[in-house]
């Protein structure tokens, strides 16, 4: 019965749902992971790389973690071409937004933009949803350091930490856990990063992974304005995949 | 033929405009108020053809007024105002250009302090946009100008600033030949937009026999 729904995203089934919707979804929960997490000084998104082929050339900067603008990254988990087009448009909103004021879109208007056109995907005929959710890392004047959540639904919601992409639900618990242990204080991006790849050790399939296959991107606000983007390079990230492991030793040995 | 003068002090902004609507060589009224307020702390004071003093103040705060209710909490700072306003007028003018020349004042909170700051732009028919601290539109720039290059100064206050406006009057009353026997004053600071002297219609001219 529920057959005679699943082709059109723009009909409600007889329990009310919207069964193509639930399955791009669902389809993210496959997708390579992305953690978000908001330091005391700047803002972290960690992706998981998934090495698909020995022969496949590697990607030269970043293949998961895109700018928007100066104060706006997001990082992607689901069907990257869908994902671009929303990056295209999300770049000519921010851009536009300028040109018009003169100031940088605030962070939530991005997203707000971005996910309206989302919603509009489950709702008229003919077309399936983006099968993407983002993680927007953003700053403005307004509330700061930001991270937003998006699904194809064209829900979003603001986080401290979160998880999307492949067993993000032992991602957000492990998070839930280790973010802010004990009230004692939102980790620095020191600390945030070695928590950023132990919760992606967590959500990874095997164990014991080359700096190749995570992306790590930091955030931070200039002094006097503006705002720092970072990604690490290859060394520095086998530097804190390096720390991790011996802190992981460490604890077992205690 | 109006006269549009603003100055900038230490907490604020105030302009002035003169209260005459008139076009060609007849006076319509003598109470039309030429400062709008286009948000809760901003205002512009407008020089031109009344039907685009209107349209183009409405359009405007309506805009900004959409803004705000779409966007809670987020309000557009003097400096978008004024970008969105000379957009505005850019666009306009390959079209059906507004012919206004204004002055917009504004008081921002600070979001690091819990201060403010009030600026100002001058901004032309053409959208051409200019931050400044004091300015003059229309036939009044040629004589008053000079009155606000001697005058102001950074960290006056309120009183001084209106102080020097009427000196600025007082030029044009003595040296321009379109009567203009009254003005009206508002300020934006912040406690928002405050009228510092009402319109009042101020008809003929006192003869001496």
């Amino acid at each position: 019965m529920a057959r005679r729904y699943d082709s059109s995203t723009t009909t409600f089934s007889p329990e009310g749902r919207l069964h193509q919707v639930e399955y791009a979804i669902e389809a993210i929960n496959n997708a390579g992971t992305c953690v978000g997490l908001r330091c005391s000084d700047g803002l972290i998104l960690a992706s998981e790389r998934k090495v698909t082929s020995k022969l496949l050339a590697p990607v030269k900067t970043s293949e998961k973690t895109y700018k928007i603008s100066d104060e706006c990254v997001l990082s992607v988990a689901g069907l990257s071409s869908d994902a671009s087009i929303l990056i295209g448009q999300a770049r000519l909103e921010a851009q536009r937004y300028l040109y018009q004021y003169g100031e940088p879109m605030p962070v939530e208007q991005i997203v707000t933009q971005i996910c309206n056109y989302k919603q509009s995907y489950t709702q008229y005929g003919g077309l399936r949803p983006f099968g993407c959710a983002f993680l927007f890392a953003g700053y403005d004047t307004f509330h700061g350091m930001q991270l937003y959540q998006t699904d194809p639904s064209g829900n979003f919601s603001g986080w401290q930490a979160t998880v999307i992409g492949a067993n993000n639900s032992s991602g957000k618990s492990f998070l839930k856990n280790e973010y802010n242990k004990d009230d004692a204080g939102i980790p620095d991006v020191k600390e945030g990063l070695k928590l950023a790849v132990k919760c992606l050790n967590k959500t990874m399939d095997s164990s014991g992974n080359g700096p190749e296959k995570y992306e790590l991107f930091v955030m931070r606000e200039k002094e006097g304005g503006g705002v720092e983007h970072k990604t690490l390079t290859k060394e520095e990230v086998k530097d804190i995949i390096d720390k991790v492991e011996e802190e992981g030793k460490a604890a077992a040995d205690a | 033929m109006d006269s549009i003068i603003g100055v900038k002090y230490n907490g604020g902004v105030v302009i002035a405009a003169d209260s005459n609507n008139a076009r060609s060589i007849l006076v319509y009224q003598h109470n039309l108020d030429k400062i709008s307020q286009i948000a809760p702390n901003a205002i512009l004071g407008l020089s031109g053809p009344n039907a685009d003093l209107v349209s183009f103040s409405e359009y405007i705060s309506k805009n900004l007024k959409l803004y705000s209710l779409s966007n809670p909490g987020q309000d557009l700072s003097t400096k978008a105002i004024a970008s969105f306003c000379r957009n505005t007028l850019a666009v306009a003018l390959r079209k059906g250009p507004y012919q206004v020349q204004t002055l917009l004042g504004g008081w921002d909170v600070s979001p690091s302090t819990e201060d403010g700051e009030g600026s100002m732009y001058f901004l032309d028919y053409m959208g051409s946009l200019q931050k400044v601290n004091y300015g003059i539109q229309g036939y009044a720039s040629n004589f008053a100008l000079s009155v606000l290059d001697r005058e102001w100064r950074e960290g006056l206050t309120k009183e001084e600033a209106i102080k020097i406006i009427d000196n600025c009057i007082n030029v044009l009353d003595t040296r321009f030949l379109i009567s203009q026997p009254t003005f009206t004053i508002k300020s934006a600071s912040k406690d928002g937009v405050k009228v510092e002297r009402e319109v009042v219609a101020k008809y003929g001219v006192e003869r001496n026999n």
